[in-house]
């Protein structure tokens, strides 16, 4: 009886399990960055969030993102904001989602007004369904 | 019985210490105000009489006849008509009975001092609002060994309405600031322990789309402002004094941002 015979073959398989799982949980977003702001229900390959930017008018947050596609084809993208308040709940319910057609190798712009002067934080949720992705 | 020896000292202490904290009174926010006025009197007296009066006499005898007759009339008027036409202004003084509250409850939440009742200003006999040493002198805060003496020097409503740039809305703001200075003055040396302007601020904002109304609420509004006051007043008053750090949240708007700060966020 060799208890330890399939020893090598566990570690190795824990090894594997451990690295997965790193794999599997990314570190999370930096507070200031556009990735902690910007959600995406899979990653798209060509368009990406350039540049973001958040300003305070009339008391109503606005907030302005730029999309850039790499791709030579055009890409179709969907977008809408949640908007939430000092506490992190939801404010005005869910936006209708919203169609922008972003040319090859061009910048697209997007902006929304908060609907509410409660609002102080948003997410930018965006999708592009043709857009070859990599589910989470 | 030595541990319950020590242990009584150092209750006698402690209850020492917190006996020997600061009394401040707080003064309503003292104001002054230039009323102004324009009157325009006329005074018109009319008085007339008139008397008339007639007599007749007729004498008839067998040898003679007479007849007089005799009427007189007088009639007098007289009018008397005074116009007077002045415009006036003058400065009236006062106290704000208003927006200390929260003052008084950050202050006491600092933990660093007491607070003492101050007698309220009556504007009777001689006394002056802003003579704060003869106010101290006269006793109007009794137990005080600071006065937090606050003079208003704007206090701004305003209601505005501005189209919200990409959209068919209009943002409906109706705001209130308020800016007081403040002196925290040593009611037995009358020494300026610290002094500062301090800013009360807030709104009530509503999203409208064109044609529609809303009502403020102008509680709300002056609720934010005092509260806002109390804090930066607090926060000073600390800062002055050289106190621990005085922490305390956001007004009760919860607002990170300010108006008209840009957010970036980086790749």
């Amino acid at each position: 009886m060799r208890p330890f015979k399939n020893a090598p073959l566990a570690v190795a398989l824990t090894a594997l399990s451990l690295l997965s799982a790193c794999a599997s949980h990314k570190p999370p977003p930096h507070p200031g960055s556009i990735n902690a702001k910007v959600e995406q229900p899979s990653e798209m390959s060509y368009l990406q969030v350039t540049d973001l930017r958040a300003v305070k008018r009339n008391h109503l947050l606005t907030v302005q993102a730029e999309i850039n596609n790499s791709d030579s084809n055009n890409q179709q993208l969907y977008y809408r904001f949640k908007w939430l308040d000092a506490g992190g709940f939801g404010v005005g319910g869910e936006e209708a989602w919203k169609p922008v057609l972003v040319y090859a190798y061009q910048k697209q712009t997007l902006s929304a007004v908060a609907p509410s002067p409660q609002v102080t934080d948003f997410r930018l949720v965006v999708q592009s369904p043709d857009n070859t992705g990599q589910l989470p | 019985m030595k541990l319950l020896r020590l242990l009584f000292l150092l209750s006698s202490l402690l209850g020492a210490c917190n006996a020997l904290a600061a009394k401040i009174a707080v003064t309503d926010l003292a104001y002054a105000e230039r009323v102004s006025g324009y009157f325009h009197l006329v005074d018109y007296h009319n008085k007339s009489s008139a008397r008339a009066s007639q007599s007749d006499r007729e004498h008839d005898s067998f040898e003679s006849s007479s007849t007089s007759s005799r009427s007189s009339y007088s009639g007098k008027s007289q009018t008397d008509y005074t116009e007077v036409e002045s415009s006036y202004s003058y400065i009236e003084y006062g106290e704000l009975r208003k927006f200390v509250g929260d003052i008084k409850g950050e202050i006491l939440k600092t933990g660093e001092f007491k607070l003492a009742q101050a007698k309220p200003y009556t504007a009777k006999g001689s006394e002056k609002i802003y003579d704060i040493i003869s106010r101290i002198k006269n006793g109007a805060y009794p137990g005080a060994d600071y006065v937090l003496f606050g003079t208003v020097s704007e206090l701004d409503f305003r209601d505005e309405i501005n189209p919200i740039i990409g959209t068919d809305t209009l943002s409906n703001t109706f705001s209130l600031m308020l800016v007081a200075e403040f002196s925290l003055i040593n009611t037995r040396t009358y020494e300026v322990k610290a002094a500062f302007s301090a800013t009360g601020e807030g709104q009530d904002v509503h999203v409208v789309t064109g044609g529609s109304r809303v009502v403020p609420s102008r509680g709300r509004v002056v609720s934010e402002v005092s509260k806002s006051l109390g804090i930066d007043v607090a926060r000073q008053i600390n800062e002055q004094l050289g106190g621990s750090a005085y922490q305390n949240a956001d007004p009760a708007t919860g607002n990170t941002m300010q108006e008209g700060e840009v957010m970036h966020f980086s790749q």
